[in-house]
């Protein structure tokens, strides 16, 4: 698969010398000051405005499908799925991240879509770095699958999969 | 084979049927063509009516017409758009109420891709059960019954 992220790759600070063989990882800012990451095989592209059709009756978190290569993607305002941010209140986008994911070994690929408000970054991780989920406004535990440590923030790793697969806001009320 | 129902991702359909193409503005949905029991122009302002999103057609009593117009999301408006001409009458009983459009075609005999709506998108009221591609538009399929709010519905 084309890995086609206009992407800023953190370099690793002067002096830090990595022993273990780090992973590499997608991380999007999608609301100020917040993070999650996505394996990098997960991301596929970075679409600017896309066309985008709202859809009625559809989940608050919802902002309707974008075209993307002949198909129509469900995208999602992960500062509404997220945190129960009303979507009229999150931060406006210009960009999408088209994401990949496959529901179980050996089954077809999907892909879904998640509004990009900030700049898209590939960071550097190795196993020293992951730590405990965050206690937040987010119950993490159903959608991701670790976390790791990144200038003093914890990130999130999130499985899409777990995501496009139901559609309940893991958001605690 | 993976299970259709825990892709979470638009499953696929060839149907042929006869459908109608109802346009609001920007709001494009397609109904079995059966939901549908008469078309025609509106020759008259609607009438506002005390409660909200409802207005009427005529004036003769017990013979007013019923009329809703829908927004974008599907919401009933609070002031009738002066550009909804068409009115569609449905089957059943929702035939008390009639819909305003832009827009009225009926694909007679038509073959069209349904792609079922992602898991993730389902709201709490499912309106939308799929979408199709019209004229490299999207449509969304719904039923008269979900397009009429349950309190305009009539006894058979």
């Amino acid at each position: 698969m084309d890995l086609r992220l206009p992407v800023l790759l953190d370099d690793a600070p002067p002096g830090d010398t990595v022993r273990e063989p780090p992973a590499l990882a997608c991380v999007l800012e999608y609301a100020r000051d917040s993070f999650v990451a996505l394996p990098v095989h997960a991301g596929v592209e970075l679409v600017e405005s896309p066309r985008l059709v709202p859809v009625p009756g559809m989940a608050h978190f919802c902002r309707g499908l974008v075209a993307w290569q002949g198909r129509q993607l469900p995208l999602i305002d992960l500062q509404a799925y997220l945190a129960g941010v009303d979507p009229q209140a999150a931060s406006p986008f210009s960009h999408v991240l088209v994401v990949a994911y496959q529901v179980a070994p050996g089954a077809a690929i999907d892909y879904g879509a998640f509004c990009a408000p900030f700049l898209i970054r590939m960071v550097q991780v190795v196993d020293r770095d992951l730590c405990p989920l965050p206690l937040g406004q987010a119950r993490w535990d159903g959608i991701a699958i670790s976390c790791f440590l990144h200038q003093g923030k914890a990130i999130p790793v999130l499985e899409p999969s777990r995501i496009f697969t139901s559609p309940v806001s893991p958001a605690i009320p | 084979m993976s299970d259709p129902s825990r892709t979470g991702q638009a499953q696929t359909m060839k149907m042929r049927g006869d459908f109608v193409l109802l346009r609001a503005d920007s709001l494009r949905l397609l109904i079995p063509q059966r939901d549908v029991s008469s078309t025609e122009y509106i020759d008259q302002q609607p009438v506002a009516t005390a409660e909200p999103g409802v207005f009427v057609l005529g004036d003769e009593p017990g013979r007013a017409q019923t009329v809703l117009a829908l927004s974008a999301q599907m919401d009933l408006l609070g002031t009738f758009p002066p550009d909804r001409f068409l009115l569609t009458r449905f089957t059943g009983s929702y035939q008390g109420t009639a819909l305003a459009w832009n827009e009225v075609r009926v694909l007679i005999d038509t073959e069209l891709d349904f792609h079922a709506m992602p898991t993730v998108m389902q709201g709490k009221v499912a309106l939308i059960d799929a979408y199709v591609e019209i004229d490299r538009e999207l449509a969304f399929c719904t039923t008269a019954q979900r397009m009429l709010p349950d309190a305009t519905m009539q006894p058979d």
